[in-house]
């Protein structure tokens, strides 16, 4: 199987800079040394705390921001150095939608505009552009009325339809979905949920899903990747990964995720200790290890490479094999 | 229910916000009772009325926040009634029996000092001695468990983490040792690692305090971790209110049902998710009959007309429904 | 562009906007019927008539060459309001321009566009002003330059921290990944987000125009004789202050009639358009 989406050792850190004459003082190492792949027609979800990379590999991926090192590659295709006639063609076939859907389109621009902005820029036929819109309108539920209005008089649920429209547009084969549900109520949650999982169907789209609520990862992926400081800890199939987690950071994120029932009470739970650690001031050896109920003095000293544990399902941590076994959660 | 062990009682509240476009009802003739000990969640979707029906409470909607508003009906609390009360008899209570966290704690707390002092602030009003309160502080600092309370006591609130802060206004409201705590989306700004930690500490309080905690959120897992009861608005009414495992065991009103059906629980194999059509109903017009009438799929004639009232159907169990009695099994989609 | 308009009937009724708006519509008025309201042409000179105090047949009396002070006064208009037009239209320009490079592609541009505005800044505006005239020769060009030269940088400055605000909203991060162009963006995505606070930054920035040039006309290096220059004529008048206040004192009124009325009128739009921009 071909993966459409091939990311290796990609690497961003962004420079700080203070002083007077705003020299680089230190760095923040906001995606460090991260590869994976996503196969045509998957969802990988992509799991992590606050300031843990998500969105950043995102931008990377569609270079909306460019890698300090590593690859992206699309159907074969280097992102990170392409020339911008060839970026251009890229982007076409990559869209993204944000979790902020009231700051995702033109304040000051009608809806029609928005929509159209994209197929005019890349040159599609003008006769055409209408009857696209409509259609794309239709496949998220959406009527032609909301052409003519502005973002502000549009509901959430619908702005956020309205960009998934937006991107969808140009025909992409991969989709970057950056916390696309956040801000959104459990109802309207559920409507873009499902709109989106029935264009992936209709088209055969490719999901990078970018969410910090397991439960709506869960639902949505097939396989999920989990990030902690700019690393990937551990990924690999969604049932083995959020049901069996083999990493003490993802066994700690899924029992401080909220139980979906009050029968699930006073489940086993490992608590991660304290906050995560500053990007600028990286634990050595393990990330996780200041926070880790495990740690041993392996943890300091060395860092872990991501091991295959069972095919398929990878963990970086020195101790997967030895951990208590979690328990699993029924859902 | 037994008188002395009801912590508050609100009764018949009513609350109308002046708009450009005419009164809108924020909250309508809602009742319930928050028992002594108890852990009670107000659940509900964005602008169903929520902040607003604690604000009253708090008596913290006034002239200047909301001109031309009116509020109606009354909130017992000790043997008072908090919407009759004066600014400066409100005060009083705001400051000893009853405290208020927010979603966003770097709102609350003032960036020019630093976090011990504040709390130290909060403490001093009781007249005790300043050595004294300087001691009460360290303790709370250690009761919410902020690790290195010393060193977080000499923080300001912007050098503490989000979770840091919740802590310190939570220690702030401890300090006055509440009967009642009003939480408003205590976890919303933070990450689940946090959020469990904040909300194990709320549990540990409660029992140590034996407070009541009136909890506001629009997320069912933070009810189902922590509620002991479990109340469900809709557009500025209660719809249901049942202990926590009456509202997931078997929920019964179309609203509540359609709500945890539409939680996304298992993988993408087990289908698609339940989705509530239509839009909530706009606020400044006035609705004869169910509010949420337009989206129910269960709806009857006589929702149309009269406006159903909240009635217990088995003990401790109300439903404000036609229907509820009636729509046994699955709801028509 | 609609919410503009929609700002603007809000501001319609606003009180200090609609003075502001009156003053604005009587001085483009006087300046563009300069010639058919003023009853006497602006050089016209009748030295017998000399220094007489207002009356009927000079409303604002006559200065020490006998010429009708009105006349002179309202054709004044037409030179302040040309020079303060030109030389705020020049300055919103290339304060914008440079404003949008700065903000949008950051790095060196930025720090370049940044070190020119804190030069301007550090140095008092009249002061430089006088400079440049000084060096250029004294002409209404010069002043126009001057002017320029001396109030580009704060809407540079505020163009800038705008910028920077909006290239990081997702929408303008959505329309990179579609495939649109830096000009594009600058233009069709930036700037209509950043012109409402333009407008009301040149608004305010008219009567600052209007006080310099009438400040260099004074001072001989603006305008010349005989050209009614609000500036020219109060330096002329100043010998005569003690027979003659009149030829002071109305030039003096109208600078002020200018700067209070775009100041309403900025401050409305400002309270309209932007309530959180306090320039
Ligand atoms: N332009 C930037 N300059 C400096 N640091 C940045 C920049 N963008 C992001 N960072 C830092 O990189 C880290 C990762 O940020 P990122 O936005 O990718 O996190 P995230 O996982 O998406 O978090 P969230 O869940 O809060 O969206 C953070 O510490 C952030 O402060
Ligand atoms: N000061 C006010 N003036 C006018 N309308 C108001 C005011 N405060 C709240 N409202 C309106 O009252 C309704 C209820 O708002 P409220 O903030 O109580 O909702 P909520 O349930 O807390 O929502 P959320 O989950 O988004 O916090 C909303 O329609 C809101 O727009
Ligand atoms: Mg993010
Ligand atoms: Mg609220």
């Amino acid at each position: 199987m071909n993966p459409l989406v091939e990311v290796s050792h990609l690497e961003k850190h962004f420079e700080i800079r203070s002083g007077l004459w705003r020299t680089v003082s230190s760095h923040v190492r906001a995606v460090d040394d991260v590869s994976f792949a996503i196969a045509a027609g998957e969802t990988l979800g992509l799991v992590g705390e606050s300031g843990s990379g998500k969105s950043t590999v995102a931008r990377l991926l569609l270079r909306l921001i460019t890698a300090t090192g590593g690859s992206v590659r699309l159907e074969g295709r280097e992102v990170t150095t392409a020339r911008p006639a060839e970026m251009k063609a890229l982007r076409r076939k990559m869209g993204i939608v944000f979790q902020d859907p009231a700051a995702s389109m033109n304040p000051r621009a009608k809806i029609k505009w928005s929509l159209r902005r994209p197929l005019v820029t890349n040159g599609f036929e003008h006769a055409r552009i209408d009857d696209q819109i409509l259609a794309m309108l239709a496949k998220v539920n959406l009527g032609p009325e909301l052409l003519n209005r502005y973002p502000h008089q549009l509901s959430g649920g619908q702005q956020q339809r309205i960009s998934v429209a937006r991107a969808l547009l140009l025909r992409p084969r991969l989709l970057v979905l950056d916390e696309p549900t956040s801000a959104l109520d459990i109802s309207v949650q559920a409507q873009v949920l499902n709109i989106l999982l029935d264009l992936q169907e209709a088209f055969g789209l490719t999901y990078l899903f970018i969410s910090h609520d397991l439960n709506v990862v869960r639902y949505v992926s097939d396989r999920v990747a989990i990030m902690y400081l700019g690393k990937l800890m551990e990924i690999g199939p969604v049932e083995a990964v959020l049901q069996a987690p083999r990493h003490p950071y993802t066994q700690g994120l899924a029992a401080s995720s909220p139980p979906m029932s009050p029968h699930q009470r006073g489940r086993q739970r490992v608590l991660l200790a304290e906050q995560p650690p500053s990007l600028i001031d990286l634990p050595t050896g393990c990330r996780l290890h200041p926070r880790c109920p495990f740690r041993q003095t392996i943890c300091e000293e060395t860092r872990p490479e991501l091991r295959e544990l069972a095919p398929g399902h990878w963990a970086a941590c020195h101790l997967a094999e030895n951990l208590p076994a979690p328990q699993p959660r029924d859902t | 229910m037994d008188q002395t062990r009801r912590a508050l009682c609100v009764q018949h509240l009513d609350i109308q916000f002046s708009t450009p476009h005419g009164m809108a009802r924020a909250v309508q003739e809602v009742s319930f009772d928050i028992h002594a000990g108890e852990i009670y969640a107000l659940v509900g979707e964005s602008g169903c009325g929520k902040t607003s029906a604690a604000h009253a409470v708090m008596g913290l909607i006034n002239r200047i926040n909301a001109p031309g508003h009116r509020i109606g009906g009354r909130v017992l609390f000790e043997d008072k009634d908090l919407l009759s009360l004066t600014e400066e008899e409100m005060c009083h209570v705001r400051g000893r029996s009853l405290g208020m966290i927010f979603q966003n704690p770097l709102d609350a707390l003032n960036p020019l000092y630093r976090a011990g002092y504040q709390v130290y602030e909060a403490i001093v009003l009781d007249k005790i001695g300043k050595i004294e309160a300087w001691r009460r502080v360290a303790e709370l600092f250690n009761q919410v468990k902020l690790s290195d309370p010393e060193a977080r006591m000499r923080s300001y609130p912007q050098e503490l983490s989000g979770g840091m802060r919740q802590r310190v206004m939570i220690g702030m409201m401890l300090a006055r040792n509440p009967r009642l705590l009003i939480a408003d989306e205590p976890t919303t700004a933070l990450d689940v690692t946090i959020q469990a930690q904040v909300l194990e500490l709320i549990l540990a309080l409660r029992a140590a305090l034996e407070m009541s905690v009136w909890l506001i959120t629009h997320d069912f897992g933070i009810v189902a971790e922590i509620a002991d009861r479990v109340a469900v608005m809709y557009a500025g009414v209660l719809v249901e209110e049942a202990d926590v495992l009456g509202i997931f065991d078997n929920p019964r009103h179309p609203y509540t049902r359609m709500l945890m059906a539409s939680l996304p629980r298992g993988f993408k194999r087990d289908g698609r998710l339940r989705t509530i059509a239509g839009l909530l109903p706009d606020p400044t017009l006035e609705i004869p009959g169910c509010r949420f009438r337009d989206r129910c799929p269960a709806k009857i004639e006589v929702c149309a007309t009269q406006a159903p009232a909240l009635v217990e159907i088995t003990p401790g169990h109300r439903v404000a429904c036609h229907v509820a009695a009636t729509v046994k099994g699955d709801l028509p989609p | 562009m609609t919410s503009i308009w929609k700002a603007l009937r809000e501001a319609g009724r606003n009180k200090s906007f609609l003075v502001g708006l009156a003053i604005m519509a009587s001085l483009i008025a006087a300046a563009l019927l300069a010639d058919w309201i003023s009853p006497y042409t602006y050089d016209e000179m009748v030295i017998v008539e000399a220094l007489r105090p207002p009356s009927g047949q000079h409303w604002l009396g006559t200065d020490h060459l006998g010429r009708d002070s009105f006349s002179r006064l309202i054709h004044g208009s037409r030179i302040a309001l040309k020079v303060g037009a030109i030389a705020v239209t020049i300055q919103t320009v290339v304060g914008v321009l440079l404003g949008l490079l700065a903000g949008y592609y950051g790095g060196w541009q930025d720090r370049v566009i940044i070190f020119l505005t804190d030069v301007i800044w550090a140095l008092p505006p009249i002061v430089l002003a006088i400079a440049i005239c000084t060096l250029l020769g004294p002409s209404l060009t010069n002043v126009i330059i001057a002017i320029a030269a001396v109030s580009w940088a704060q809407f540079t400055r505020i163009v800038r921290s705008k910028t920077q605000a909006l290239k990081n909203m997702p929408y303008v991060e959505a329309a990179r990944a579609m495939g649109e162009s830096d000009l594009s963006i600058i233009l069709r995505y930036i700037l209509p987000n950043v012109i409402p606070v333009i407008i009301v930054l040149a608004t305010l920035a008219l009567p600052v125009a209007v006080v310099n040039t009438t400040a260099l006309g004074f001072l001989g290096l603006g305008a010349q004789p005989p050209l009614p220059d609000w500036g020219v004529i109060l330096s002329e008048s100043m010998t005569y202050i003690r027979r003659a206040p009149w030829i002071s004192i109305f030039p003096g009124l109208a600078i002020i009639y200018v700067v209070l009325g775009f100041n309403l009128l900025g401050e409305g739009l400002r309270d309209a358009l932007d309530p959180r921009l306090k320039v």
